[in-house]
């Protein structure tokens, strides 16, 4: 039967698609993950920045815990207000926090910062750069960092390579120095040797600083090299000045915190090893799980290491630089470049 | 002419119809990928349509969502899949269950004094039942840590967020071969389940049977089954 549309049911469809739309965008930014047997269930209200990687994270915490808790998702932009924090607060009265990127983790420290008499429910800080350093500054708050340590990239690094990975250099600015001294720590059970250069934080010349490092590295032998996702060593003018011409000579591996890094073209990383950003979630999801299991309270809990990662080479950039690898293991990458 | 017409239309018909294949999901945790174990099933059984979960979560949800005619799990994993009936057993040195054992660093753990100690697993069940299931088998309730894939159990013994481990003694040596910690472990005297296939209905049965005859040694090693047994 042919249906057909009068003007005024033209206008009616038209009007009830006005106000869905109203009513969806009424909703955004603030999406709910509730489902029909949460009415009664606790509210975990996360803060997130927008994209793939934090959707993942957020979906990692929002699938382990949907049977216990009712997740109230509010996207934050580099112009968002202290009081969207708080009106947020205000609607959702939650039992925990979760602050996921940086920015979150600031503005809700601004919140604290304007409410010093109130009392806070627990927060988790994850998928946030150096959170030892800005989680100090929250009340009430712990968190899983976001930088992967040494030991487990280097640790996967070697049971995919031929030869024995005993030392690893690093080049590091001044005030990474104590996270470095910990990574070290755990490297050393593992019988390897980090190798640490240290330039200042700041200087005219850190380019000639960053060279004279790595070439210091070689002359140590290490086995590999362990390259930080440090904005200030790591951008094109350091690539094109310190590391490129030092590494594409060296027959080493390097490992690097970031994808692009492993491109062939730039024949630097052979190596990635980075957040696998949902099974974060999960181990947040796993902190929250404990809080709440606690009576919402967080104790004297330590920031966690992340556990787990995402694997991926560039088997063309290690035979170029003639490094042994066993075929074996590709299987267990998570990408490899051919 | 009318039998031309007929032709057309059964032809036209049979053109129409999908393709038959049965589904299996699969579902075992491993070091290997999942996308790789994909490839390599769906090479040696052309006329099943494979599809291997490297989540717990995913699994569980796709099984509800879209249940295929078979899966393929650790028997814990398929006890609780209703309406799935186990139809085939791996084995494994001729038996279909391994021993599994606490893994510590330095210090063996006392599975007397468990009780207020975080041990580590990779999560099977999902967060409750997970839990039930692994103070079960402890005979009491154990704080667990859930990792979503094997590899990660590693770490969370490297930076001292579990007291322990709960992994089978096949995966305690490959653990063992990747790091040098100085891991110890503790006989439980604990046994689960191997890989096992289990069906909705019986009407899979042949072409299922059929395609796990015909897996080669590197996808059951990569299982942790040497053979398997028609039950």
């Amino acid at each position: 039967m042919a249906r057909s549309l009068t003007p005024k049911s033209h206008l009616n469809g038209w009007r009830q698609h006005y106000l869905l739309g109203l009513l969806i965008l009424s909703l955004l930014p603030s999406l709910s993950f509730a489902n029909d047997a949460n009415e009664n269930t606790d509210t975990a209200l996360v803060f997130s920045a927008p994209g793939l990687a934090f959707e993942e994270v957020v979906d990692g915490i929002s699938g382990d815990l949907e049977d216990d808790l009712h997740f109230e998702v509010y996207l934050l932009n580099k112009d968002s207000k202290v009081a969207e924090i708080e009106q947020q607060l205000k609607k959702h009265q939650p039992k925990i926090i979760v602050l996921v990127e940086n920015n979150a983790i600031n503005l809700y420290a601004k919140y604290q910062k304007k409410h010093p008499q109130q009392m806070f429910p627990p927060s988790v800080a994850v998928a946030a750069l150096f959170v030892d350093r800005f989680i100090t500054k929250l009340k009430n708050a712990t968190g899983i960092r976001y930088e992967i340590p040494a030991v487990t990239s280097i640790v996967n690094m070697r049971s995919v390579l031929q030869k024995p990975v005993k030392k690893v250099g690093v080049i590091h600015r001044a005030w990474m120095q104590s996270a470095i001294a910990e990574n070290a720590k755990y490297c050393l059970a593992e019988g390897i040797e980090l190798v640490t250069v240290e330039i200042p934080n700041k200087d005219k010349r850190l380019d000639k600083k960053l060279k004279a490092g790595l070439k210091s590295l070689l002359k140590k032998k290490v086995d590999a090299l362990w390259v930080l996702n440090d904005n200030a060593l790591l951008n094109a003018k350091m690539l094109r000045s310190a590391w490129l011409p030092v590494i594409t000579k060296a027959k080493l591996p390097v490992i690097v915190g970031i994808k692009p890094m492993l491109s062939t073209k730039l024949n630097f990383g052979t190596f990635a090893i980075v957040p696998d950003h949902y099974a974060l979630g999960v181990q947040a999801a796993s902190i929250i799980a404990e809080i709440m299991e606690e009576d919402w309270v967080i104790g004297d809990r330590d920031i966690e290491q992340p556990v787990s990662v995402r694997k991926m080479m560039n088997i063309l950039v290690l035979d170029r630089k003639r490094v042994k690898y066993r075929q074996d293991q590709l299987q267990r990458m998570d990408e490899v470049v051919r | 002419m009318r039998w031309k017409y007929f032709l057309s239309l059964g032809l036209c018909a049979m053109l129409a119809l999908p393709v038959w294949a049965d589904n299996l999901f699969v579902f075992v945790p491993t070091d290997v990928r999942a996308k790789s174990i994909q490839q390599d099933i769906s090479a040696v059984c052309p006329d099943v349509t494979v599809t291997v979960f490297g989540r717990g979560r995913d699994f569980r949800k796709q099984v509800k969502k879209t249940p295929p005619d078979a899966i393929l799990s650790l028997l814990p994993v398929i006890n609780r899949a209703s309406p799935f009936e186990p139809v085939m057993r791996g084995v494994q040195n001729g038996v279909t269950e391994e021993e599994y054992v606490l893994v510590s660093v330095d210090e063996s753990l006392s599975p007397e004094l468990i009780k207020n100690k975080k041990i580590g697993v990779v999560d099977l069940l999902g967060r409750k039942p997970m839990s039930k299931f692994i103070s079960q088998l402890f005979k009491t309730d154990i704080k667990i840590k859930r990792v979503t894939k094997q590899e990660d159990l590693l770490p969370l013994l490297t930076f001292g967020s579990v007291d322990g481990i709960f992994v089978s003694e096949r995966l305690y040596r490959q653990i063992k071969n990747k790091s040098n910690l100085n891991l110890v472990f503790t006989r439980l005297n604990i046994k689960v389940g191997l890989v096992s296939a289990a069906l909705a209905t019986d009407t899979a049965k042949d072409t299922i049977v059929s395609c796990l005859k015909k897996f080669n040694g590197q996808i059951n090693v990569t299982l942790g089954v040497d053979q398997w047994r028609v039950l």
